[in-house]
């Protein structure tokens, strides 16, 4: 009996040990699977973005039979030019046809017009050194780009244009090298195939060479419906597969300003080609890290000094109970959801202020006097109602002489403007600074998103100073130190990482915020530091671009890459300021915070 | 503390602190107040005013706003916008006029806003009744019309009833390929009915005459709703305030989106955010439990816990990149090709859709409810698990009987919290399953009842969508703010709640043995 | 400001008309349910909305799901065939119909629904009356391809009354009416950098009507009475204003049809959902409400030369 209980002991022990076991698996198995998927993102992100970055491959392989040429090498001219150019003795020099004709004649390149009823030579234009002689012409797809190749080995990109001097160079590949044998377009793309006497080249008309491998013996058929080179060579054709999908993609192009097409100087632009393919797709990714930067530097220029005043105020003067009351206040502040601030920033505020523009700038001078000045009314007042409108209170009692503040400015906003700028500030904005004034601007997303951004601010900084060990306050008044020399010469030090890190938060959270961004801007893809026009983020161009790209293709790999930067920025900064505020704890602790 | 004594020497700094910190809390004020200020207001029924201009021509409307500004050649006007209504006679349902040019302004009675089912509101004078093209003389004109509205709103809800109940079904299961007589002819005779229906709606025509002096008549078919605000008491109108907002709360929208309510936003928010916390708490928990209590507090973990804590820092759209590849493109399309291949090309989950959407959101959310229980399990001191687990009892038992209940108001603070982040978010949304308008919500009573791979509506893509993608942002402005304001204000309680929470969960911690 | 009177007086006739008769040929219809899927124009969202809403009074049982954020984002769905249904408000591209025939093997059937005029439309207070095509470019466009020589900055330069520099306003470039304005107004060149893209043509009229120096472009069904619509200059000198009847006469350049594109197989009947959608759309009823959003409805000769092109029984 005895022995039979203790067996069903033990085997319950047993059953209970199992148990245990399974269930630690299981939390385990969870818990990892948990946060591996979490970590995914990061690594989601990089392996969609890391085909932009393959090298270009052309590989030989044999052609299935049956395989035709889709597209020649060179357009065959339409009869009536041929009979023309006869006439003209000018038959086989190197040429190009796209809307017009280009025909080479040593170091010249002949315009030939062809809208009129009949051919018209429009210009011969020396676009090659004299000594040299022009070795092919190719036109990329649209016909306003040329690329021109010389018996010196220079290769060189022009652009098309409407008026002298007709011709516009945009991009040098090489000055010398092998003398240029062939130039071959491939159909329906931007890039080019290079034969010297070396071998053969694969050029993106934006990033230049792409590829580069020896010349198969044999001669070059044409292009295939694929795009690919049929190439016949001792008695097979073969078929050289280009596998260059993101061939336009390198660093450089992403980041510095390029030669497009209709622009005489290069240029940052961010402008994915929409409908039709012969457009250049444009995708500099500057502007866009330029407007995110922007949008969240003048959100923290607006959040920063009233989220840390609100902190600094909130951790010494308030009364506890107050303290109590105000934190989740700000809190909810938080909890706003960006949708509703962007349209209130978009809708509402943008015309708003700029029908105010004038009362709108004066505010950022006004407000900060009018709350000196309530402090030095307060001194002046007698002491009875001092004593009911305490400096603990003020952030509460000061919230009616400001918005009178803020309605007298925006009241008198049409007089300020009538007395000091001659009636019409944008005017004088955009004649005596050069300031363009756009409605929808990066002041208003500052706006916007700081007010979006001061609670986190308010939050994580009202901690770091409410943090700091008691008696250093304590030892510094006790020494006969106000309050506000307490603060500023014992708490800010001892708190001043956890502020930073505060701050890298708030950083963090503009960089990222999208629909504030989305509405309250025109998503002007623009460069400049000006606080009166707009801009476009990462973040707003992933909402607005990304149902539209097409999966696996470049533009939409490009949008990836750009969620990635984000990722990646809004991921180091948070871990720095977490680092900061975890040495920020230790540090509490050993100067023995007893909380 | 000090009390407010003379703070000598303090300075200006301590005025700009507490200036801050006063706008700060200024700025929410506003915001809140002028969201619950036009988001309610627009209910309330707002009288007609008969403007008389100083060329003699006279027009009807609601004033909304006032604006004072510059133009272009450089002087200063001031204007009213007024809501006319009457586009299909006047070509526009608003009209801006400058406030100078008014000589006189009279709230009259007599004149009615009217709704229509198709070009929008009319703001008119009844003149009289017709029934079957015949005048009738009933007097007063207002309470027969409202009588003859009254029955024909009768009929519209049998019609509307047959249409939904008796029809729809029917034809959903004939359409599928059941092929009975009996359904056959039952529909036929619903049919039949609706037409009869319709006809008897068809039978009065209210005629009405515009400020401009155009007649018109409407059929009573036509009319959704009428009411004469100038003679209105306070009360009436209240009720009508009360009954606008339920038919708001309670209705799908209408005319392309900018008319009606929002049933079904509010409804795909919900259910949406249900089927979220449904995914992330017991992942997040088990996450959370995991990193404190079973894995190796070794720095590895130290790192991971970093990791896990700043993604909750990573933009919202950069999930909703994720969502729309992983998710919809990547794991959609294979379960489209493994267990939907007949129904292909067309994809049922390779499209964005509830469960991706909650799916992603949850990802979203997961840090969130991660650090919360964390934070609640770090709270609990070691001695209560050192003394289960010297009392005997295993790992699985400690946390099951002891840890986990009293770390159980931790949990669900961070439930909670994510529950409010995941409804205001809209960005990921966007990219992994929200619609402009789906007014089939993904629970009905086809099996299997919850229908997961359906786009859902949001009230958050509604702010969005119908400020900005809208015919009439002028007419949805006002429904803009109320959705909004309905947003905010779902979010605040949820909010607070998890504040109550946690207050209720420090307070138990700082008074230990009270359990 | 005088706007075009509605030549629609005798609506209610009409619409009493037409609700009399949905009872009559539904009795014969054999019943038709299920749920329509449409992603695409964003210009066409509304009237795809209140086909869908007259459609489900039609037919009890069917739904429309929709989703609108740009003419582009029709082929891509057509495609992979998350859609049957793509409204757009451009055509197809070469490369777009290339990629649908290489995805079913057949084209997609393009049917035109509505006429719909781009207008310029400028700030209420703005007393330009109208632009000339080359002057749009010259302010919208920094390659100007149509021939200006130089930039239009401020309206200073327009007309010498006025003041204030130009706040351009447009679409993202997914929608149809960027990709139109750029082929038609612009020569095919680049917008500027700083000309606003907006998500909707709605936000596109409400910044202009609450911006006096702005201008931008939508359909004409988006006029406001904060806003006024421009006019175009022809080469020889003559205004065009955006009417319906111009449009109609195909006087106004900027005039577009938009489409709707389904994934049909050719030589199959149509599924009953499709063709009760396109039934609709091309029957007076839905044509009304074309001309309710302020579209432009297609004139009835039309309507039945489509009827017939797409197979479908005259009305």
């Amino acid at each position: 009996m005895i022995d039979f209980s203790s067996l069903a002991v033990r085997r319950r022990q047993r059953w209970r040990q199992v148990r245990d076991r399974l269930a630690t698996l299981l939390i385990s198995a969870c818990g990892i699977g948990v946060i591996v998927a979490v970590l995914a993102i990061g690594v989601f992100l990089v392996m969609a973005a890391w085909p932009l970055f393959s090298a270009p491959r052309v590989t030989a392989e044999s052609a299935s039979p049956g395989v035709e040429v889709a597209y020649p090498l060179q357009a065959p001219l339409p009869a009536g030019l041929e009979a023309w150019l006869r006439e003209q003795r000018l038959e086989r020099p190197p040429r190009a046809l796209d809307e017009r004709l280009w025909l080479a004649e040593a170091h010249r390149l002949a315009r030939i017009d062809l809208a009129g009823e009949a051919p018209t030579l429009v210009a011969r234009l020396p676009v090659v050194a004299p000594e040299r002689r022009i070795s092919a012409v190719a036109s990329l797809a649209g016909g306003r780009s040329l690329i021109i190749a010389d018996d010196a080995g220079g290769l060189r990109r022009w652009l098309v244009e409407e008026r002298p001097p007709w011709l516009r160079l945009a991009k040098t590949y090489r000055d010398r090298g092998t003398p240029i044998e062939a130039l071959w377009v491939r159909p329906g793309s931007r890039q080019f195939l290079v034969r010297d006497a070396a071998g053969l080249s694969l050029y993106d008309a934006l990033a230049g060479e792409r590829w580069r491998g020896e010349l198969p013996a044999g001669e070059a058929l044409g292009f295939d419906g694929e795009g690919h080179l049929l190439w016949r060579g001792e008695g097979v054709v073969r078929r050289l597969a280009i596998e260059a999908p993101h061939a336009e993609i390198d660093w450089r192009t992403l980041w510095l300003p390029q030669p497009y097409e209709g622009h005489a100087a290069p240029q940052q632009r961010w402008q994915s080609a929409g409908e039709g393919s012969l457009d250049e797709p444009k995708y500099g990714l500057t502007p866009l890290a330029w407007g995110t930067l922007k949008a969240a530097a003048y959100a923290l220029l607006f959040a920063v000094p009233l989220a840390l005043g609100a902190a600094v105020f909130s951790a010494c003067y308030l009364p506890r109970r107050l303290r109590h009351r105000l934190k989740p206040t700000l809190e909810l502040m938080e909890a706003l959801p960006g949708v509703v601030i962007g349209f209130i920033a978009g809708l509402v505020l943008a015309p708003f202020v700029e029908r105010h523009l004038a009362g709108s700038l004066a505010l950022i001078v006004l407000l900060p006097l009018a709350m000196l000045l309530a402090g030095g009314l307060w001194a002046w007042l007698p002491t009875a109602l001092r004593r009911h409108l305490p400096l603990g209170w003020a952030g509460l009692w000061l919230m009616p002489w400001l918005a009178l503040w803020v309605a007298l400015a925006l009241w008198a906003s049409p007089w300020l403007e009538a007395a000091w700028f001659g009636g019409d500030l944008r005017g004088w904005l955009a004649a005596s600074l050069g300031l363009d004034v756009e409605q929808r601007n990066a002041l208003i997303v500052g706006l916007a998103m700081g007010f979006a951004v001061i609670p986190s601010i308010f939050a994580l900084a009202e901690d770091a100073l409410s943090g700091v060990p008691a008696s250093l306050g304590e030892g510094a008044q006790a020494l006969g130190a106000t309050r506000w020399q307490t603060l500023w010469k014992v708490l800010l030090p001892a708190a001043g990482p956890g502020v930073f890190s505060a701050v890298m938060i708030g950083a963090g959270r503009a960089v990222g915020e999208t629909m504030i961004v989305l509405m309250a801007t025109g998503n002007t893809a623009l460069m400049s530091v000006n606080p009166l026009e707009g801009l476009r983020s990462f973040a707003a161009n992933l909402a607005i671009e990304l149902p539209e790209a097409v999966p696996g293709g470049t533009h939409y790999r490009v949008l990836l890459l750009s969620a990635l930067l984000l990722f990646l920025f809004t991921f180091v900064v948070n871990t720095l300021a977490e680092l900061v505020r975890r040495r920020l704890k230790r540090r509490y602790r050993r100067l023995g915070a007893g909380r | 503390m000090r009390r407010a004594g003379r703070p000598r020497g303090e300075g200006p700094w301590p005025w700009l602190a507490a200036g801050s910190l006063a706008l700060s809390l200024l700025m929410l004020a506003a915001l809140l107040l002028l969201l619950a200020g036009r988001g309610l207001g627009h209910f309330w029924p707002a009288p007609v005013v008969l403007v008389t201009l100083d060329d003699g021509h006279q027009l009807a409307g609601q004033p909304v706003r006032e604006e004072r500004r510059r133009t272009l050649e450089g002087h200063w006007v001031r204007e009213r916008l007024y809501r006319v209504g009457n586009r299909d006679l006047d070509g526009e349902a608003w009209r801006w006029v400058e406030v100078g040019r008014i000589v006189a302004e009279e709230t009259p009675e007599a004149w009615a806003v009217i709704e229509r089912r198709r070009w929008g509101e009319l703001i008119v004078r009844p003149l009289a009744l017709e029934e079957a093209g015949r005048r009738l003389t009933e007097a007063p004109l207002w309470s027969a019309f409202e009588a003859r509205l009254e029955r024909g709103r009768a009929l519209a809800e049998e019609r509307d009833a047959l249409r939904e109940e008796v029809i729809a079904p029917l034809a959903r299961r004939l359409a599928a390929g059941h092929d009975d007589a009996a359904a056959r002819e039952r529909l036929v005779a619903a049919q039949a009915r609706v037409a009869e229906l319709q006809a008897a709606m068809a039978r009065d025509v209210l005629v009405v005459e515009s400020a401009a002096g155009e007649r018109l008549s409407v059929p009573l078919a036509e009319i959704t709703a009428a009411w004469r605000p100038n003679a209105m008491s306070p009360a009436e109108k209240l009720l009508a305030w009360g009954s606008n907002l339920w038919h708001f709360l309670s209705e799908g929208p209408e005319a392309a989106n900018s008319a009606g309510g929002v049933w079904p936003a509010i409804f795909g928010t919900v259910l949406m955010v249900l089927l979220m916390s449904l995914l992330v708490t017991p992942f997040g928990v088990l996450a959370a439990v995991y990193l404190h209590e079973v894995a190796p507090q070794g720095r590895l973990t130290g790192w991971v816990r970093i990791a896990v804590r700043n993604l909750a820092g990573v933009p919202s759209i950069v999930y909703g990149v994720f969502g729309l590849g992983v998710f919809v493109y990547g794991l959609g399309g294979r379960l489209d090709a493994w267990f939907f291949a007949e129904t292909l090309p067309s994809p049922t989950f390779g499209t964005g859709g509830l469960l991706w959407a909650s799916l992603t959101l949850a990802l979203l959310t997961l840090p969130v409810v991660i650090v919360a229980t964390e934070e609640g399990l770090a709270r609990i001191p070691d001695q209560q698990r050192e003394a289960a687990l010297a009392l005997g009892a295993t790992r699985a038992e400690m946390l099951r009987r002891v840890v986990l209940p009293m770390a159980l108001p931790a949990m669900l603070t961070g439930v909670i919290l994510a529950i409010a982040r995941a409804a205001g978010e809209v960005a990921p949304l966007m990219l992994v399953g929200v619609a402009k308008l789906a007014p089939q919500v993904p629970v009905d009573g086809d099996f299997p009842y919850l229908h997961l791979e359906r786009k859902f509506m949001h009230l958050g893509y509604h702010v969005f969508d119908v400020g900005f993608h809208g015919g009439d942002v002028e007419a949805a402005l006002p429904l803009v703010y109320a959705t909004a304001l309905l947003l905010v204000g779902v979010i605040l309680v949820l909010n607070l709640t998890a504040i109550l929470l946690r207050h209720h969960l420090r307070a138990r911690h700082a008074a230990p043995g009270t359990r | 400001m005088p706007l075009p009177r509605r030549r629609l007086r005798h609506l209610p006739w009409v619409a009493l008309l037409l609700i009399g008769l949905i009872g009559g040929p539904l009795q014969a219809a054999p019943p038709i349910a299920g749920t329509l899927h449409s992603t695409g124009s964003e210009t066409l969202a509304s009237l795809m909305l209140r086909w869908g809403e007259a459609l489900e009074a039609r037919h009890p049982g069917v739904r429309l799901q929709l989703q609108a954020s740009g003419s582009s984002t029709a082929p891509p769905a057509l495609v992979a065939g998350s859609t049957r249904l793509g409204p757009m408000s451009r055509p197809m591209s070469e490369s777009e119909r290339a990629a649908f025939e290489a995805a079913h093997g057949y084209a997609p059937l393009a049917v035109p629904v509505a006429l719909d005029a781009l207008a310029f439309f400028v700030h209420r207070d703005n007393p330009v009356a109208a632009l000339s095509l080359a002057q749009l470019d010259a302010i919208f466009s920094d390659t100007r391809r149509c021939g200006a020589a130089a930039p239009l900055e401020r309206w200073d330069a327009l007309r010498p009354t006025l003041s204030g520099d130009i706040s351009r306003y447009g679409r993202n470039s997914a929608s149809g009416s960027h990709g139109v304005v750029r082929r038609l107004a612009l020569c095919g060149g680049d917008f500027r950098l700083d000309v606003g893209e907006l998500m909707g043509s709605a936000a596109v009229v409400a910044a202009v009507g609450s911006d006096p120096r702005g201008i931008g472009y939508a359909g004409l069904g988006y006029l406001r009475s904060g806003v006024r619509a421009l006019g175009l200059v022809g080469e020889d000198g003559t205004v065009v204003r955006p009417t319906a009847e111009a449009a109609l006469a195909g006087d106004y350049p900027l005039t577009r049809p938009l489409y709707l594109y389904l994934n049909l197989v050719p030589g199959e009947p149509w599924p009953p959902l499709e063709r009760a959608f396109v039934e609709l759309v091309l029957s007076a009823e839905g044509q009304a409400i074309v001309e309710e959003l302020g579209f432009v409805a297609l004139p009835p000769p039309r309507l039945a030369a489509i009827r017939r092109e797409i197979g479908l029984a005259p009305p």
